[in-house]
């Protein structure tokens, strides 16, 4: 058994390499914001390739909307379908999902998947993160579940259209045909694995270690308190702030996690997936209740959520969406307040981000179009026994940054500054990490959609520890007159622009004073700046 | 006169020592317990030892290559010297940025590496170029002379220089470097250390060489000794497969953090080299972990991508993939009934639990053992006794008893899950480069890789296992057949079709220059020298790039070159179009210093009579029931003597297990397993 699964994880892992390394968004190929995963046969995910957490949340849900369309017994070999809108599963309409049935001896017994997130699917703004967007059809082109590719043979009209709804169609093609040929390579290693163990074996095995891991979970639930553990975060984007509430119940042996106090939609794009939050869900069960278990769908079994329509967290149709990942911060947020009682030594405090930001133009050196964007780090939580790291990417989306060097080779922008923001992580007897200070100068005129996170407040601290210091992004056009956002935008600004954002720094844990005098010295000495009542 | 040339490999519990005899082919092996920081003067007493077997004083030893693990350890243990570093302004701590991403997907708890350099000892200053190489702000001399002064209070041991865009003009590194000279310690230039971009890989690389410095100049003092003893010529072992001058070793250091392993990686194009082989995929399994390594064209690839303690150390190295599973690896059952294979290792201490050494939790090696695929005096030709009801003991209750199985089986799974975690391994390793593991071969060798590479080929349905004669101290051959080689690269970014011949030669004629100087300053006389280019390439908009050997300067050589990165392409991620525009990102050369070494060396004749069994013994080779086993000893297997399994044979450095219905046979000559696996 073990084997077979080993050999499931070696295909995610193989899959996932091979489309960071041929991939030319920079969202894949610098930053991985791409992940690949094996499916049973009825749709369940069974090993993973461990890159972003939201997205295997999002593939959880994503197959049944394909398989509600298609029929596995019409499928053939070599068939590769696709889907992009999060009102058929999907989670932004940026990041594409691309899935292709697994066939050993003539039967389907599973399904591959990546999912990736590409650079511009057009809609009004660069980059396809409009930051003005009240309408998903303003936030590029929606993708439906499709059969890209029929038995080997690429559906080129189906290509062609998102390719011509690129900014950048060069790389779509290219990016998509990169995720395409992931399928193609698991397709390939299953039929090996077919003819080691055979169909029977890779079904049963497949079954059982969802079965095992559903029981497992459930035995845990069924020996939690009979109580209801409750946690809200502010879910800010400027302006008012939206409460997502969460009540995490155990009812028998399932946990029932309900949202119904969420606050309403928005009429931007700052709403969540359900598939994102989904996605925040298993996280923090994987983490808490689920801590040591093998990680797989039979988790999901166990776990109850409720998502009332027209929250935050669940909008109506035709809602913008496309900011799905920054309500998930505190979706999150919330889970770690809710859960923290019962697990203090698993969660942490709130960590910042400091949101999207995306620009793009006509790039001078080229004359072509380009367009580009970064979600940004802050300071990490701090937990029960550590402070939070700094300059991290919030637990739910792992992405790595763009070099600047990388950077400034590729597009008509200068680095100023990449450092910490010094005394911006919330204090506590462990204090938060600090946030990031990225400083842009642009260096042609640029359309700008800042999808800023935390602009109000930094995120929260826990047992009595502090918030962290919130997002400050402030614009400095080349008279030298400056602005502040603090909210959703969008704007052009001119080229000797300097845009400088700070992140949120993460929340503290447990009392200020308690802080051990040898932390406070080490601080002020590496200059973190942070300074009240050093002892000597 | 002798003419004695002597290597090491140092292990994580053994340092391997062979010395050879140039004139008549003598040579001598050994296997002595490695004490930990004194790596120096094991190697010493270790070689002294056997020169004295053979004869000879010390001083017969002309020539000695080691391949050591100081930097590695520094690294794995983060025991860095205080190290300051000098930076760009604005960008201090890009070091402890670390890309932006988290260590663990899922583990929130999880840290990043330890810094580096701490935030107090990072330092910047105004100075800036632009990507083309422009300067944007100059280096202001009253600002570094200021910078220089606040270093030297803070008392560290080295320095190292990262300034943006360093590798398209060095000249500020240069002139921070000058001011610093006055400190007297070592100072690292990104621009010497890794010229290429993406600045917090350049970053960490430089800081690691200046952290490291004094620890490999220390280990370095330690062989001082046999370095005054008149003629020895001393290079250490390269990441990249080469060997390097003592000096050279002592500017980089973090050049030698894959000393180790690289050892039987060259040994391993030896091996291929002289029995004619262009595939031939490695498995080197150790006490506690296993090497992998493939050879494509003879050759091992090279790599700019390795982390190790969670540093990238993006200096070239011989690729080589390195998982946590050996025969320390320990066996558990976890909460859900799972049974897990390492990556926590008994190491030596307290060893497997039939080492009688303190060990309770059982390990990799009590599974051989308890199965008999190890025998209570395999090891080291009996001098050291294994305690087999003790590993069976251990399995029964750790293992068997939570799984609700017979200890028999418990073995088998644990036998099972890291021959799994090993060809998954391999299987990467080949499979992501688009070779097919079943036309190809595997090498097995270090202490235990020939007591799991039959079941590991058998695996992947690689049809053939060939063992070395001396597999158990494979790698300190390696070393021995190693040449001295330098290395260097640039970041040269152009797009393919834009490319003269004028204006690469401008470039790569600089670079040959600079390693020929060094290869003449380093070997008195003027050497004889080869040039390997290397051109790393990638479609337009792609970030990870494919080398690819620039063979003939010219047109054609450059086409060639494209033609190279696209069978590449497809071959790795199965896909490649033929028309979208190419661009050169990096420019890399090896120099080697040609003919210093010995090539093909082989052991002695072996005897010419039909050997006998020294024993039997009772192996199971399935969880039901043991098959009555014929126990052989390496060295009475005479040239081309042929047999079916199961069979076992033992020698000094390890033990060979050949299954039911497999064949074995003799290689003449070189006197190489050659296992046939039953289909």
């Amino acid at each position: 058994m073990e084997l077979i699964m080993n050999s499931l994880g070696g295909i995610c892992e193989e899959m996932a390499d091979a489309l960071v390394r041929s991939s030319r968004s920079p969202n894949i190929k610098e930053r991985r914001d791409c992940s690949c995963c094996v499916y049973t046969a009825k749709g369940e995910i069974v090993a993973q390739a461990e890159h972003i957490p939201i997205h295997l949340g999002v593939m959880a849900g994503a197959l049944r909307f394909i398989l509600e369309d298609f029929s596995p017994r019409n499928m053939r070999e070599g068939d590769v379908y696709m889907v992009n809108d999060p009102y058929f599963g999907a989670n932004h309409l940026p990041d594409f999902i691309i899935v292709g049935p697994l066939f050993v001896g003539g039967s389907v017994v599973g399904f591959a998947a990546s999912m990736a997130h590409h650079t511009d699917v057009g809609g009004i703004s660069p980059r396809s993160m409009p930051a003005n967007a009240t309408e998903i059809f303003q936030e590029g082109l929606r993708i439906p579940p499709v059969k890209l590719v029929d038995a080997g043979v690429l559906n080129e009209a189906v290509e062609r259209i998102i390719v011509t709804n690129s900014r950048l169609p060069e790389e779509r093609r290219a990016d998509l045909m990169a995720q395409v040929a992931t399928i193609v390579v698991a397709q390939k290693r299953l039929q090996e694995m077919g003819a080691l163990y055979g169909a029977g074996e890779i079904v049963a095995t497949m079954s059982d270690v969802l079965d095992r891991s559903e029981a497992a979970l459930r035995s845990v639930i069924g020996a939690l308190p009979r109580q209801r553990f409750q946690g809200v975060s502010l879910a800010d984007f400027g302006g008012s702030a939206i409460p997502v509430c969460v009540a995490i119940e155990p009812r028998g042996n399932t946990l029932v996690i309900d949202f119904s106090d969420t606050g309403g939609q928005t009429s931007s794009p700052f709403n969540s997936s359900v598939a994102a939050t989904l996605a925040c869900v298993f996280m923090a069960v994987r983490i808490t209740v689920a801590e040591g278990l093998a990680v797989n769908a039979g988790l999901y079994r166990a776990i109850e959520v409720k998502l009332p329509t027209g929250t935050i967290l669940n909008p109506y149709f035709p809602a913008a969406i496309s900011a799905a990942a920054q309500v998930s911060y505190h979706t999150f947020e919330a889970l770690m307040a809710a859960f923290a009682v019962l697990y203090p030594n698993q969660v942490i405090a709130g960590s910042g981000g400091g949101g999207v930001f995306s620009f793009g133009g006509t790039n001078p050196e080229t004359g072509r179009l380009f367009a580009y964007g970064e979600a940004l780090g802050g300071g990490s939580g701090a937990s029960v026994s550590a402070d939070g790291e700094s300059g991290m990417i919030p637990p739910i989306a792992n992405l790595h940054d763009t070099p600047v060097e990388a950077l400034e080779m590729s597009l008509p922008v200068r680095i100023d500054r990449y450092e910490l923001v010094e005394d911006s992580g919330g204090p506590g007897k462990f204090r938060g990490g600090f946030g990031l200070r990225r400083a842009f100068r642009m260096l042609t005129d640029v359309r700008c959609s800042f999808q800023v996170s935390m602009p109000t407040h930094g995120p929260i601290g826990l047992a009595g520890g502090q918030r962290g210091r919130r997002t400050e992004i402030v614009i400095t056009d080349p008279s030298g007159a400056m602005r502040r956002i603090d909210r959703f935008s969008e704007i052009t600004v001119d080229s000797g622009t300097l845009i400088n954002i700070e992140t949120a720094g993460g929340g503290g844990y447990g009392d200020a004073e308690e802080r051990d005098g040898q932390a406070r010295r080490d601080d002020a000495r590496r200059g973190y700046g942070f300074t009240p009542q050093v002892p000597a | 006169m002798s003419r004695l040339v002597a290597s090491a490999d140092v292990g994580g519990t053994f340092i391997d020592v062979v010395v050879a005899d140039f004139r008549n082919g003598a040579t001598r092996i050994a296997k002595v317990l490695h004490r930990k920081g004194n790596q120096g003067p094991d190697i010493i007493r270790a070689i002294t030892a056997l020169v004295t077997e053979m004869g000879h004083g010390i001083d017969a030893v002309e020539t000695l290559v080691v391949g050591t693990t100081v930097v590695t350890n520094a690294l794995l243990e983060a025991k860095l010297a205080r190290t300051a570093l000098v930076t760009t302004k604005g960008f201090r701590d890009v070091m402890e940025i670390a890309r932006m991403h988290r260590p663990s997907s899922y583990d929130l708890h999880k840290r990043r590496s330890r810094v580096v350099i701490e935030r107090e000892l990072r330092h910047e200053i105004d100075e800036r170029l632009d990507h083309h190489g422009n300067v944007l702000t100059v280096l202001d001399p009253a600002q570094l002379q200021d910078l220089v002064v606040e270093i030297k209070a803070q008392q560290v041991d080295a320095v190292a220089v990262s300034l943006l865009y360093s590798f398209l003009d060095p000249a500020h590194e240069h002139a921070i470097a000058d001011a610093l000279s006055e400190l007297g310690v070592p100072v690292s230039l990104s621009s010497d250390v890794l010229p290429v971009f993406r600045e917090y890989e350049r970053t960490v690389a430089t800081a690691l060489n200046a952290a490291t410095n004094p620890v490999m100049g220390d280990f370095l003092e330690g062989l001082a000794r046999i370095e005054a003893q008149g003629a020895a010529r001393t290079f250490v072992m390269s990441s990249a497969g080469g060997s390097m001058t003592f000096s050279e070793a002592r500017r980089f250091p973090i050049k030698c953090a894959m000393s180790g392993p690289a050892g039987g990686a060259v040994g391993a194009q030896a091996f291929a080299r002289f029995h004619g082989l262009q595939s031939l995929l490695t498995l080197d399994v150790g006490g506690t972990s296993t090497d992998i390594a493939m050879l494509r064209e003879g050759r091992i690839p090279s790599t700019n991508e390795r982390v190790i303690g969670g540093y990238p150390v993006a200096v070239p190295s011989a690729e080589i993939e390195t998982i946590g599973a050996g025969g320390g690896s320990l066996a558990s059952v976890d909460r859900a009934g799972r049974l897990m294979v390492g990556p926590e290792s008994a190491g030596s201490m307290p060893g497997p639990v039939g080492y009688s050494l303190g060990g309770s939790q059982p390990t990799v090696t009590d599974a051989h053992l308890a199965l008999h695929r190890l025998g209570e005096r395999s090891m080291l030709k009996g001098e050291f006794v294994l305690d087999r009801a003790a590993a069976i003991a251990a399995i029964e209750t750790e293992i068997a008893k939570p799984l609700n199985v017979t200890w028999q089986r418990a073995a088998h799974g644990i036998l099972e899950l890291a021959n799994a975690n090993m060809a998954r391994a391999v299987r990467m390793m080949s499979i992501e480069r688009g070779i097919d593991p079943r036309t190809s071969r595997l090498l097995a060798f270090g202490g235990a890789g020939a007591l799991h590479a039959v079941d590991v080929a058998r695996q992947l349905k690689i049809p053939r296992v060939m063992v070395p004669f001396y597999c158990g101290v494979f790698s300190a051959f390696g070393i021995l057949s190693v040449e001295a080689s330098y290395d260097t690269q640039r970041t040269w970014r152009r797009p393919l079709g834009s490319v003269t011949m004028a204006d690469i030669r401008s470039v790569t004629e600089e670079m040959k220059a600079q390693l020929e100087a060094r290869a003449c300053e380093d070997h008195s006389s003027t050497p004889e020298l080869r040039h390997l280019w290397m051109l790393e390439m990638r479609y337009i908009g792609q970030s990870y790039a494919i080398a690819v050997e620039l063979a003939v300067f010219s047109a054609e050589g450059l086409e060639a070159s494209r033609q190279e990165f696209l069978r590449e392409h497809m071959a790795r991620y199965g896909h490649a179009s033929p028309t979208d525009a190419v661009e050169i990102i990096n420019l890399r050369l090896t120099t080697t210093v040609c003919g210093e070494h010995i090539r093909d060396h082989q052991p002695p004749a072996g005897p010419t009579v039909a050997p006998c069994a020294q024993a039997t013994r009772e192996v199971w080779f399935s969880p039901e029931a043991p098959m009555t086993s014929r126990v052989f000893s390496r060295n009475d297997l005479p040239d081309g003597w042929t047999q079916s399994g199961p069979l076992i044979i033992e020698q000094l450095d390890s033990v060979t297990v050949i299954g039911p219905g497999d064949v074995v046979e003799v290689i003449p000559r070189t006197r190489a397993l050659a296992i046939t696996l039953d289909k």
